[in-house]
């Protein structure tokens, strides 16, 4: 009876291992293998009179840190974690899903260093470099990244619709009650403020994995939820075309610090 | 059937066999097909469509039968009157791009978009705070609920109460420079002259808009929706929490807004010396609490409860702005209150935080507010 049995078995067996890979393969949108729950007591925890204004906070005293005191976690490993520019490159560029860093406003950067350290944002390489830092590491770490300068070198690289991207930055699409990226994000989405990071010249993979992330509740960590709700009304291909759009715009100019021409000379860049 | 042959053993080996390669196959098969889409195709199924796309549907095919009834009219004087060109969510569907004429109309329509998206850099003599039109009349003014160019441009001429006479279009534009932009504050020192090629502008892109709207029709979506009184009231006091949880994200914890790196106004300051003055129709609080609830944040509209949106409303209109242009030099608020606030829903000719509102704003008074404001910078103690 046995004898007769044991292909089903093995059939069944087959299916179930086929099943998996499939869902492995095709359940999630986005290509990021943290497959952590998304925190949704955690941000039922997170304190909703400071919250919206974290960034502002910090903004304040990433602007009094030392970045001198950081180049060893930027540009060497440490026992077992590793430096910030073995993902995020020597110049804080980035590439692929890995951000660009170089010149995203202190504050944005150093909230999401808290925000993986507390577990308000997930992402294993992540939450596992942060656990090492100290406060004050971590406002140096905005300090020099929002100074640091890096050419534009993003491509569109998911197929998305570039023009419907282009509407979705600078007018939106107000059917579904989705505002202009820019009317936040500055009119060349080169960010304004602490809270609202520049998009231009974002690798597209990056943005594209936030926005999946931010619409199945993986990423829960926006100021008042306001990349969730609106993560939420774009479908699959809006979110690749902004994405896309996105990284054929240049990145920000460097905050008031020297920029090299082509020709190799620097010049103080003057910020009104 | 209980003895088993050699024969037969042999052939559930087989079977295993053929049946793990049928199974393979038809893996490869269906991960074809899921890779490349075809199974809508297969099915004889159409794509769903996102609900931007459907509502882009219904808005074209809107747009196309107005298009198509009046060239029928056009053929046949009997034929009925074209209907309004009405979208997915009920509301007037304006013309698109495509729409927009070649020639001179077209370009005016172009130049109004322009000055009423960014005002302070297209008509900037005269404005005199940091505000466009655009801020207030979201999506340039096409927004349902927050007073869209394609209602208010079939209601002119009209009389008004606020100024006791008939009011054109150009008469409305010149109010929104005078208080929701403060012209008194800008380099002309008033809002554009009368016949000035600004109101042309803005007239001919707002009836663009309206192409397909019959005149004096109340439109649904038309100005800002009204909210219900509560049982409450209003309280600038409770609304200091809802704006900082709501509002101070993006407008700053001291209403002041925010620039970006290009000096553009992104978040509009929402009282104080660039915001909009002492006679605009947003000091009202009920017409705040209306704007407000329909529309912020941002991407979250209706997100608040009545009682949110009319304390709210009462904390950004319980501070200092620029003085009611109608209140001269001889005049004191409590006659301009008198005689311009009567009946309406502010705090006008109040005192709070020290200040008596209405009385305008100097560097001086200015300072002496923030000094005591019930607002504080965020990180300071």
């Amino acid at each position: 009876m046995l004898a007769k049995r044991w292909p089903i078995a093995v059939s069944a067996i087959v299916v179930i291992i086929s099943l998996g890979w499939l869902v492995a393969r095709y359940g999630n949108d986005s290509s990021v293998s943290d497959a952590a729950e998304p925190s949704l007591e955690k941000a039922a925890v997170a304190n909703p009179l400071t919250d919206p204004l974290y960034a502002d906070s910090l903004g304040e005293i990433a602007a009094k840190a030392n970045p001198e005191n950081i180049s060893d976690i930027v540009s060497a490993d440490r026992g077992d974690s590793w430096a910030c520019a073995s993902c995020h490159g020597g110049q804080g560029q980035g590439a692929g899903s890995v951000p660009r860093l170089a010149g995203l406003p202190a504050g944005y950067i150093t909230k999401q260093l808290h925000d993986y350290a507390d577990g308000r944002r997930l992402n294993d390489n992540m939450q596992h470099v942060v656990s090492s830092l100290s406060d004050e590491d971590m406002a140096a770490l905005g300090a020099y990244y929002s100074r640091l300068e890096a050419p534009g070198d993003t491509q569109p690289q998911l197929g998305g619709n570039i023009e419907r991207g282009r509407t979705l930055a600078l007018e939106g699409d107000w059917a579904i009650d989705v505002p202009a990226c820019f009317s936040c994000h500055g009119s060349s989405g080169w960010g304004v403020g602490q809270s609202f990071p520049s998009l231009a010249g974002q690798h597209s993979s990056y943005t594209y994995i936030q926005l999946a992330n931010w619409n199945n509740g993986k990423r829960n960590n926006s100021p008042i939820q306001l990349m969730r709700d609106i993560a939420q009304k774009l479908s699959d291909s809006d979110m690749r075309s902004v994405a896309d759009f996105m990284a054929t715009l240049s990145p920000p100019q460097t905050l008031g610090i020297t920029r090299t021409s082509d020709d190799g000379s620097r010049t103080e860049v003057e910020i009104p | 059937m209980t003895d088993k042959t050699p024969y037969r053993e042999r052939s559930a080996t087989r079977r295993l066999v053929y049946g793990g390669l049928g199974a393979v196959i038809f893996f490869g098969i269906g991960s074809l097909i899921y890779d490349f889409g075809l199974f809508s195709w297969m099915t004889g199924t159409r794509t769903v469509l996102s609900e931007s796309e459907q509502h882009l549907k219904t808005a074209t095919q809107a747009r196309r039968q107005l298009e198509e009834e009046r060239t029928a009219r056009r053929d046949n004087p009997d034929a009925p009157a074209p209907a309004q060109p009405t979208g997915e969510a009920g509301y007037f569907v304006p013309p698109g791009d495509e729409e927009l004429p070649d020639g001179p109309f077209g370009e005016s329509v172009e130049r109004g978009r322009e000055i009423f998206r960014n005002t302070g850099t297209n008509a900037g003599e005269f404005v005199g705070n940091d505000l466009s039109c655009a801020n207030c009349h979201l999506d340039t003014g096409k927004r349902e609920n927050s007073a869209p160019m394609w209602a208010a441009a079939i209601q002119y001429p009209a009389f008004r109460g606020k100024n006791q006479m008939v009011n054109t279009m150009e008469d409305r534009v010149n109010g929104c420079f005078t208080y929701s932009m403060n012209a008194q504050d800008s380099e002309h020192g008033d809002a554009p002259p009368p016949g000035h090629q600004v109101y042309k502008d803005l007239q001919s892109y707002f009836y663009w808009l309206a192409d397909g709207a019959a005149l004096n029709e109340d439109l649904p979506g038309r100005g800002y929706p009204s909210v219900e009184e509560t049982d409450q009231g209003y309280d600038w006091q409770r609304g200091q929490q809802v704006f900082t949880d709501n509002c101070a994200a993006c407008h700053g914890i001291d209403g002041q807004g925010q620039q970006d790196l290009n000096g553009r106004t992104i978040f509009p300051p929402l009282w104080g010396p660039g915001s909009y003055n002492w006679g605009a129709g947003m000091h009202r609080i009920n017409t705040a609490a209306g704007f407000i609830q329909a529309n912020m944040p941002l991407g979250k509209p209706n997100s608040l409860t009545d009682q949110e949106a009319w304390d709210v409303a009462a904390y950004i209109n319980s501070f200092p702005r620029p003085a009611d242009p109608r209140q001269t030099d001889k005049m004191d608020v409590s006659t301009a209150d008198e005689r311009f606030h009567e009946g309406s829903i502010n705090y006008y000719g109040d005192t709070l935080h020290g200040v008596l509102l209405g009385e305008g704003i100097t560097q001086e008074r200015w300072e002496r507010f923030l000094r005591t404001a019930p607002f504080h910078e965020p990180g300071v103690d």
